[in-house]
């Protein structure tokens, strides 16, 4: 699965957030209808079905609502990446997604720890990945 | 027309890594079980609903264009020739399907059935499958998410919330060993301790091997007729009693609370139309393919509370001979994993104790029984209690 393929990168639903993302800012969709926010980017608003969706920044900030590490059976373009660590992020804004989160002391990930929003770059496309926050065990200094 | 619908007959293969047992041929075999179980003709039978086949998409092609008709000497005697697809949630759909169908008055005898190969792909054809079904594939694949980290991610959070030690997950993979152990057609049948689990690598943290599951081809099947015809058929028609469904989040990761999802609800529903409660529930077919899930289910739908499953299949209470007898074809951990198939063969399993044709897993006098699957990555929940009387 790799990221080249992916249709979102020139769809025009998913456009507020790639563009944020190349400029290190992570985005959310805000329903003008009914008020809700999300992510994963979508075509409609997953509460109200309404497609007056527009993107808003958020701070990038979250906890670490779980975590898994991949050490084995990962799928063919991950391979060479294990281990690797998924996460879900609550977001401080709300919504969650799923991600990775890269440490430098693995064994000190907990849920419920704060957490930031890193880009790196893969495949052509710019993706949140999350770190420990600054200041905790395993963030950057 | 409002009349009752029985389920009447069943039919399974052994599950298993069988490269030389061609589709055709389970699909075929499979039916004709479940016709003969039930003492239905063949020419009886006005509607074929089929579940999908994931390894083979020729195979999966042909039951939509009614190949199984022909295979089966059914010609122009079936009326509704269909393909029914809810992932894992498929057995359920199926079984609600053909119900709706007889009781509207729309079909008399309905055959549903299941065929799938698996040694069709290798193992790492079936780890990209599973990386992309139920995954987002802009947002979430890009990751290298994969299906096992979904049960991963969930324990790492349940356990951080109730407590609960990575032992009484291995626990539960010991249990439907132990019920695997007594049924000829589930694919692994050696004993293991928790020791053994906890032995085996650990793929997706905190979950070893033992707790994931293993794709294996196989099949099943099972008739549905209505309750006039099935009480001059069989002695042993199974009844439902009540359903409770509920369609949710496509990503798993958007659930408002993974540790919960949506089963409390699902739950209350069926408890609620079948006029019963947990206490009444004589034997407990869950498929959810992943330990931790178990004790999800077994809290959400109130078998006990919060945090405490783990400390009950840990007493054995789930086990051969336990109070809360639980997945007795040992789910997907030990049953296979048979993909759509799985919550069709739990159904029939479900059947099997009703009909009180399981053999050495036999739970004694079992007449009320509660089973669950679910669909897509856990979008879909669903519950339906079922018993030996009509309701």
């Amino acid at each position: 699965m790799s990221l080249s393929n992916a249709e979102s990168l020139s769809a025009a639903y998913a456009a507020g957030f790639w563009e944020a993302a190349e400029r290190g800012v992570l985005a959310i969709q805000h329903c003008e209808t009914c008020g809700e926010d999300q992510l994963y980017p979508r075509r409609r608003c997953v509460t109200c079905g309404a497609a007056d969706l527009t993107y808003r920044p958020v701070s990038g900030l979250g906890s670490l609502y779980s975590f898994s590490t991949v050490l084995a059976n990962a799928p063919s373009d991950f391979i060479d990446e294990m281990p690797y660590t998924l996460a879900i992020v609550e977001l401080d804004e709300g919504p969650r997604l799923l991600t990775r989160i890269d440490s430098d002391d693995p064994a000190a990930l907990r849920c419920d720890m704060p957490v930031q929003c890193v880009f790196r770059e893969r495949d052509g496309a710019t993706l949140p990945y999350f770190v420990p926050a600054a200041g905790t065990d395993g963030g950057p200094a | 027309m409002s009349r009752n619908a029985a389920v009447v007959g069943i039919g399974e293969v052994p599950v298993g890594k069988f490269p030389d047992r061609q589709l055709l041929d389970i699909a075929i075999t499979v039916a004709e079980q479940a016709l003969e179980d039930g003492g239905v003709d063949r020419k009886e039978v006005d509607t074929l609903l089929m579940a999908p086949c994931f390894a083979d998409p020729w195979f999966n092609t042909d039951l939509g264009f009614a190949r199984l008709v022909d295979e089966l000497g059914m010609r122009a005697t079936v009326r509704l020739n269909a393909q029914v697809n809810a992932g894992g949630s498929t057995g359920a759909a199926l079984l609600k399907v053909a119900v709706g169908l007889v009781e509207s008055g729309q079909s008399e005898t309905v055959l549903c059935l299941h065929a799938e190969k698996f040694t069709n792909l290798s193992g790492q054809e079936g780890f990209d499958f599973f990386a992309k079904a139920g995954i987002e594939r802009d947002f979430e694949a890009p990751f290298g998410m994969a299906y096992n980290a979904i049960p991963g991610l969930t324990a790492e959070r349940y356990m951080y919330e109730t407590g609960t030690p990575i032992e009484q997950l291995a626990e539960v993979s010991v249990a439907c060993r132990e019920w695997a152990s007594l049924h000829p057609n589930a694919m692994f049948r050696k004993p293991m301790t928790v020791e053994d689990v906890l032995a085996s690598k650990v793929i997706a943290s905190p979950l070893h091997a033992l707790m994931l599951n293993m794709l294996g081809d196989g099949g099943s099947a099972f008739v549905v007729t209505t309750e006039d015809r099935a009480r001059s058929l069989t002695e042993t028609p199974v009844y439902v009693w009540g359903e409770g469904d509920v369609v949710s989040t496509y990503s798993f990761a958007q659930h408002d609370d993974i540790t919960r999802m949506n089963w409390s609800v699902a739950g209350d529903r069926a408890f609620q139309q079948a006029g019963v409660t947990p206490e009444d529930i004589d034997v407990l077919e869950i498929y959810i393919a992943y330990p931790i899930f178990h004790l999800i289910i077994m809290e959400e739908l109130g078998f006990c509370a919060r945090g405490e499953a783990g400390a009950l299949v840990a007493a054995g209470e789930t086990r051969p001979g336990g109070s809360l007898p639980t997945s007795t074809n040992g789910d997907a951990m030990s049953y296979g994993h048979i993909g759509a198939g799985v919550g069709v063969a739990t159904l029939v399993e479900t059947c099997r104790q009703l009909m009180d044709k399981a053999g050495e897993r036999q739970v004694p006098g079992a007449s009320i029984a509660l089973k669950t699957a679910a669909g897509g990555a856990y979008s879909n929940a669903n519950v339906a209690i079922l018993g030996r009387e009509p309701r």
